[in-house]
Parts: C-alpha cells; sequence; structure tokens
C-alpha cells in the first residue's frame, strides 16, 4: 500500500470525538482564524502542502457520536513529521486532539506518535499533481517566476541598453540564487 | 484559513459501502494504484485534463481504533468509502469536473471509474437516470471542512507546474550563458523568454 509518492508523503487520522468534542474543536479553530498570530508557529512548518480538519458527523451505523477527520500532505519522514506538530504545536494539538478519545498528549512524542499510527488510515490510491517537488521547490518556483517576469519586461524595454540589462540579469541571479 | 485558503478549496466525501462490494471495490482502487505507478507518476487517470487537483486519495475505513469502552470497538456497521481532495476553485466545478473525467475512462470493459468506484456505495444512483445525480450525491455525502491550511492556496495547479517549469529553464539558461557577451546574453533572453 502506498501513502504518496517520495517526497509528499499522505496522512489520513480518524478518532472518535468526546461529548461535545465537535464543539471545542470548532472553538480552537474559531479562536485560531480570529488571532492570526496563533497560527505562526503552523506557518513554520514549511514542510506542509495542505492539512484539514473536519468533523464527520455521528450517523447510523458509525458507531460512535462524531469522528474527527485530519488529513495532511506533507514533505520528509512521517517520525519527523509528528514530532514537528508535537514540539511546534504543542497547545493546539493538546486544544484539538485532546477532545478525542485516547489522546495522550503531543508529549512525550512517543505517546503521540503511537496514537496517531494508531489511528491512521492508509490510503488505497494517493494523487499528487506534482509529485516530485516539496513545498519548499514550490514555494521558491513560484518566487522565482515572480522576479523572473520583472527581468521579462526589462529584456523587452528598448530604452535599456545591453550592458544595462547584463547588469540586472546578475542581479537576478544573486537576489534568487537560493530559489534555483 | 478557514474551509478555503486562498483560491484552494477542500473536499472531503465519505460514503457507506455496500457489504457485498467492499472486496470488488478495494480490487478496483488497487488497479487505480498499480495503473498509477505504472505510468510513473501518481495521476488518478480521471483527472487528466481537469489540472485542477493538488492532492487527492481514496481510503477505505473499515474500523475504529481508540474507541470509548462504552461503544463496540472496531466495528462499524458499514464501511466508508473515503475520498478527499485539495483542489482549485469553486467547488460545485471541481465535483463536476472530476466527475466528467472520471467518467472519460474506466479499468475495464465492465464500467467507468465512477460506476466502479463510487457504484459500490450505497445510494449512488444508477448510470442513465439524472445526469446531476451523481454530483449530488457527492455533495450530499460532503464533509465540510472545518479548517484547512495550505502552503500555496493562491497558485492553481497550473501555474505551479508552469513555475516549476520555468525554474528548470532559468536553472539551464543561467549554465548555459556564462561567460557571454552582454548583447548575446540580452538577445539569447529574449529568444528563451519572449515577452
Amino acid at each position: 500500500m502506498n501513502h504518496a509518492s517520495p517526497p509528499a508523503q499522505a496522512l489520513t487520522v480518524l478518532t472518535p470525538l468526546r461529548p461535545g468534542g465537535a464543539f471545542a474543536v470548532k472553538a480552537a479553530f474559531w479562536v485560531g482564524d480570529r488571532f492570526p498570530s496563533l497560527l505562526n508557529d503552523l506557518r513554520t512548518l514549511s514542510f506542509i502542502h495542505f492539512a484539514r480538519w473536519a468533523i464527520v458527523p455521528s450517523e447510523p451505523g458509525l458507531g460512535c457520536r462524531a469522528l474527527l477527520l485530519f488529513e495532511s500532505d506533507f514533505d520528509g519522514d512521517w517520525n519527523d513529521y509528528i514530532d514537528s506538530f508535537a514540539e511546534v504545536l504543542a497547545l493546539r494539538m493538546k486544544a484539538i486532539w485532546g477532545t478525542s478519545y485516547g489522546f495522550p498528549g503531543p508529549r512525550p512524542t512517543d505517546g503521540f506518535r503511537a496514537y496517531i499510527r494508531r489511528n491512521q488510515l492508509v490510503p488505497r490510491v494517493c494523487y499528487a499533481a506534482v509529485p516530485g517537488a516539496t513545498t519548499t521547490q514550490v514555494l521558491a518556483a513560484l518566487k522565482l517566476r515572480d522576479a523572473h517576469r520583472s527581468l521579462q519586461t526589462a529584456a523587452a524595454d528598448p530604452a535599456m541598453d545591453d550592458a544595462t540589462f547584463a547588469a540586472r540579469w546578475r542581479g537576478f541571479l544573486t537576489e534568487v540564487q537560493f530559489e534555483l | 484559513v478557514g474551509a478555503t485558503s486562498g483560491q484552494a478549496g477542500t473536499l472531503t466525501v465519505m460514503a457507506p459501502i455496500r457489504s457485498d462490494q467492499e472486496q470488488r471495490l478495494l480490487a478496483v482502487l488497487d488497479v487505480l494504484n498499480s495503473n498509477d505507478s505504472a505510468l510513473g507518476a501518481r495521476r488518478v487517470p480521471s483527472e487528466e485534463g481537469s489540472d485542477r487537483t493538488h492532492f487527492a486519495r481514496f481510503a477505505v475505513l473499515s474500523a475504529l481504533t481508540a474507541q470509548p469502552p462504552t461503544f463496540v470497538p472496531g466495528i462499524l456497521g458499514a464501511s466508508r468509502l473515503i475520498f478527499t481532495a485539495s483542489f482549485d476553485g469553486p467547488l460545485e466545478s471541481y465535483v463536476d469536473d472530476l466527475l466528467r473525467s472520471m467518467s472519460a475512462s474506466g479499468p475495464s470493459s465492465d464500467g467507468t471509474w465512477v460506476e466502479q468506484i463510487w457504484g459500490c456505495c450505497e445510494g449512488f444512483p444508477a448510470a442513465g437516470n439524472d445526469p446531476r445525480a451523481p454530483a449530488d450525491y457527492l455533495l450530499r455525502r460532503r464533509v465540510p471542512t472545518t479548517e484547512f491550511i495550505a502552503s500555496y492556496g493562491d497558485s492553481t495547479v497550473r501555474e505551479v507546474r508552469t513555475a516549476l517549469c520555468l525554474q528548470e529553464r532559468i536553472r539551464g539558461f543561467a549554465q548555459l550563458v556564462q561567460g557571454w557577451s552582454d548583447a548575446a546574453l540580452r538577445s539569447a533572453f529574449m529568444e528563451e523568454f519572449p515577452a
């Protein structure tokens, strides 16, 4: 079975919510949305392509009140990913997964990893539009594209002489050296 | 932050699998997965052309762990097919695109990917009836997203692919023109990257 093509990996976790858990999860995100500074630590996790949480409502046959679904597409090693969440986002993880049965807390990370591993759902099929690209590579390419546009405009400017353009080119390379 | 991020959205569909169809569904999903591997890239064949899906996956939920003791552990009334995707643009048109492209081909002559996958789920409408019925089914079985985070939600799949290709071209060009005169550099640049 597959998670995803390297380097992107897929993580899907489903945990049964405690009574009142759905409300608590929504409240935690409501606070996060209104105080964006609380999300700054999340933005430091540059290996996340996409991540989402959803509450699966209770329905006949599902066997519990409601479920918390977490999904993420990320780069790198599974253990490192879970550890980063536990270390960088400990309070948020506690606020979110503390609403589910069996959550041991983000630290020590051994227990958190075991909890995620026990509740993760291995996908049968994974799709990635650009399977070989990390988040860092994508962001670098987008930044490079923007810088390159202004250089294209300069190259087409008849008022600019060749020497000035060559200087712009060298400046461009210096500016984007980490994006190449 | 919220259910969308930039222009990107997310879709989660959870549908009960007909009890006599689970093994068949698993086999079809494995065919889909092995086809992806054969292509050398993870592409859901049906999504070719729609070009709006960043990431997608199919999973089957057959049992739950970490159940509270008051519930019967690990038992579901019916297994669930879970489909999730991160995509570009409005949800409704994405579902239409997805179904259209998944209907264009299939794992065998027995039916399209839509029929072979979603047709294993309870209540999925049979082909030939209301053309809106499959999309309505997926939207009805949709699980709303509570929170969505995207590192590049302002950029579409097409923009990401184009930017990565451009990056490669610029890298190659930079190596090629080392030591060239100013005039030759500019001329080559304008030829390679016309405004």
